[in-house]
């Protein structure tokens, strides 16, 4: 993702009425934007509607941010605001419970086969075991160790603490790799 | 970023961003609640000819390309959130990523936050 000041100087801008400056702060921060809104809703185009929307109410409302303070978090609780809103309407969207130690219901194809590990290619059994993290781990893991952002810059995306997102990939790291130990020990 | 980062279920394609990025600005200055500031700075039209033409230009491109904007939707990664595009190979650097990177320290401060992160939600 861009420096941090690139685009809280773009936000400055942006908040005075440059409207080239949103331009450029939106190409700045579109992926990262995607990348959350994914987090919380089912599909890529839920997730895309879903930023077109966080960008648009971030424009009216820029006028409410400071430009003292970092423009990511501020953009973020827009985007997670507007997740929240949407999921109470459409029950399709399950909106991540930023709380920890809930486990997620293992996947129909876990349930369906008799032998579904046997019967499961590499790229299903990882999504598997990932479906089986929290949401939060899943979250964590998926945002820093899949997607490549920071951890700091995954923090300002979920709205909690760097140092917690980085506890969360550990957990989700560590329940991955006992997941997977059976998938290592058939290749190596 | 790179395009080859395994596991990674955003698109690679920079026309898909472009496309994605166009699409939102003009969302933003198309509304019905456009900040009076910004239509003295950047006149209404201005915004949605450089929107109609980036789309174009992306549509163009598409064509001309194939099925390179096609290629990055595919139904399974679009409709299954975590979905991977396709099968791994035993060696798949994504599974050397989960199961040998190294992890970031879980340090005693970063459990206290998280222990304090539990005491706020209840």
């Amino acid at each position: 993702m861009t420096k941090d000041s690139d685009v809280d100087g773009l936000a400055a801008l942006a908040r005075d009425g440059d409207a080239r400056a949103f331009e450029a702060l939106v190409r700045r921060m579109v992926r990262p934007a995607l990348a959350t809104a994914w987090e919380f809703v089912p599909t890529r185009e839920d997730a895309e509607d879903l930023v077109q929307d966080a960008f648009a109410r971030a424009w009216r409302e820029l006028g409410r941010y400071d430009p003292a303070r970092p423009f990511a978090p501020w953009f973020f609780t827009i985007l997670r605001n507007l997740a929240r809103n949407a999921s109470r309407s459409d029950r399709r969207w399950d909106t991540v419970s930023f709380t920890d130690d809930v486990v997620m219901d293992a996947p129909a194809i876990m349930e369906a086969e008799p032998d579904p590990v046997e019967r499961m290619d590499t790229a299903e059994r990882i999504r598997a075991a990932l479906d089986e993290l929290s949401p939060m781990q899943r979250a964590c893991f998926r945002l820093t160790v899949l997607e490549g952002f920071a951890s700091a810059e995954a923090a300002a995306m979920l709205g909690i603490g760097e140092a917690t997102v980085r506890v969360h990939a550990h957990r989700a790291r560590k329940a991955l790799r006992a997941r997977l130990a059976e998938l290592r020990g058939e290749t190596r | 970023m790179t395009s080859e980062r395994p596991g990674s279920r955003l698109p690679d394609d920079p026309r898909y961003w472009e496309n994605l990025a166009a699409r939102s600005v003009e969302a933003a200055f198309g509304g019905a609640h456009a900040r009076p500031e910004s239509a003295a700075a950047y006149p209404w039209w201005r915004g949605l000819s450089e929107s109609a033409f980036a789309l174009a230009a992306s549509a163009v491109l598409a064509l001309a390309g194939g099925s390179l904007l096609i290629g990055v939707r595919s139904p399974r990664a679009d409709q299954e959130p975590g979905a991977f595009a396709g099968a791994l190979a035993p060696d798949d650097p994504l599974l050397r990523t989960l199961l040998d990177a190294p992890d970031e320290p879980a340090s005693g401060a970063a459990l206290l936050e998280l222990l304090a992160l539990r005491e706020e939600e209840r």
